[in-house]
């Protein structure tokens, strides 16, 4: 709802509106100088409307605000606007999905800026959601997108990732790449999720592994849990 | 969410506490990460202790990896267990710190050899 008037554009017609009733947040443009933080507090209202538990809300929250950040500061859109979210929720079927479209200039391209990966034949959008690979190796570790996969497949949804003629989608009954639907000039992520069950992101972070060739043995981090009290 | 401003942490006081949920404007992106974590290193560098009191707030991967993960590698693993405090930090943000930290050491490890 709302999508022509989120990209500027006058709608075709003008369609009756519908209540939202909790159940859906309209389409938003975003300026590259949007903050992360902030729209993440306004799409976890589509969590927060159907009546999760914190924990949940929380965890979807983090999600969001890493994946926006990446998208509004690394995008590299050539457009005023630079994304488009939009969310909806269907109680009666307990799922609910938040999708976040950007201009950018999409994953493959994105990824080619990290001289130690070489794509190939690979799909772009899996590659760039596994744990450890981001575009920028200099200081960024590409928490996001894993951070969201991970998250929709803990909890039994789905993560969904398009850019240009790719597209990767992982499920619990397993993943599907694809080639040459209709293409998505940027970068289109969508996480849905049941809300029948929890998100819990402390989940996730607990399975992360640490860099090849090292063990939990080398850094122990003997003395960490003495500083928190 | 806090919408509060950071404050200047070069404190000549031996200890520095810093209410993350109150005085950091956002704990949630890598550039806020990084004015904290310049905040801490001038008050660990100067001789202080750093207090961070999460105050039941859940950072991101991004803040907690450059306000910590990195600073733990600037200022060394012993200097930073010896002189940072956190403080009421919630179970998912623990593991969260624990892990960019072992990350951040390992890969400064990986870099010397």
């Amino acid at each position: 709802m709302g999508i022509f008037e989120a990209a500027g554009l006058e709608p075709p017609r003008i369609p009756r509106g519908r209540d939202p009733d909790g159940r859906f947040l309209p389409a938003m443009a975003l300026r590259e100088d949007a903050n992360p933080a902030s729209l993440a507090g306004d799409l976890r209202r589509i969590a927060d409307n159907q009546g999760v538990d914190e924990q949940t809300v929380t965890s979807l929250e983090t999600t969001l605000i890493e994946i926006l950040g990446n998208c509004l500061h690394h995008g590299e859109s050539r457009d005023e606007v630079t994304a488009l979210t939009a969310a909806q929720a269907w109680p009666k079927g307990s799922l609910a999905q938040i999708a976040i479209a950007d201009l950018g200039i999409g994953m493959r391209d994105s990824l080619a800026a990290n001289p130690s990966l070489e794509p190939g034949d690979q799909n772009a959008c899996e590659l760039a959601s596994q744990y450890g690979v981001t575009s920028k190796p200099e200081g960024h570790s590409g928490y996001g997108l894993t951070l969201g996969r991970e998250l929709m497949e803990r909890n039994g949804g789905q993560f969904l990732l398009a850019s240009r003629d790719e597209l990767f989608i992982a499920r619990d009954d397993g993943y599907i790449r694809e080639r040459a639907l209709p293409q998505w000039p940027g970068t289109l992520v969508v996480l849905e999720w049941r809300l029948d069950r929890p998100l819990n992101v402390r989940d996730v972070y607990d399975a992360w592994p640490l860099p090849e060739g090292f063990s939990h043995d080398d850094f122990d981090l003997e003395g960490f849990d003495d500083l928190l009290s | 969410m806090t919408t509060s401003t950071l404050k200047d942490s070069t404190t000549s006081s031996p200890e520095s506490s810093l209410r993350i949920g109150q005085e950091v404007s956002e704990f949630s992106t890598r550039p806020h990460g990084i004015s904290v974590r310049h905040a801490l290193a001038r008050t660990l560098e100067a001789g202080g202790e750093v207090v961070l009191d999460f105050a039941d707030t859940e950072v991101s991967p991004s803040f907690a990896e450059e306000a910590l993960g990195v600073l733990a590698v600037q200022v060394g693993w012993e200097h930073f267990r010896a002189h940072v405090h956190l403080r009421n930090v919630p179970r998912a943000t623990q593991s969260l710190i624990k892990h960019v930290i072992r990350q951040q050491l390992a890969k400064h490890q990986a870099s010397l050899h």
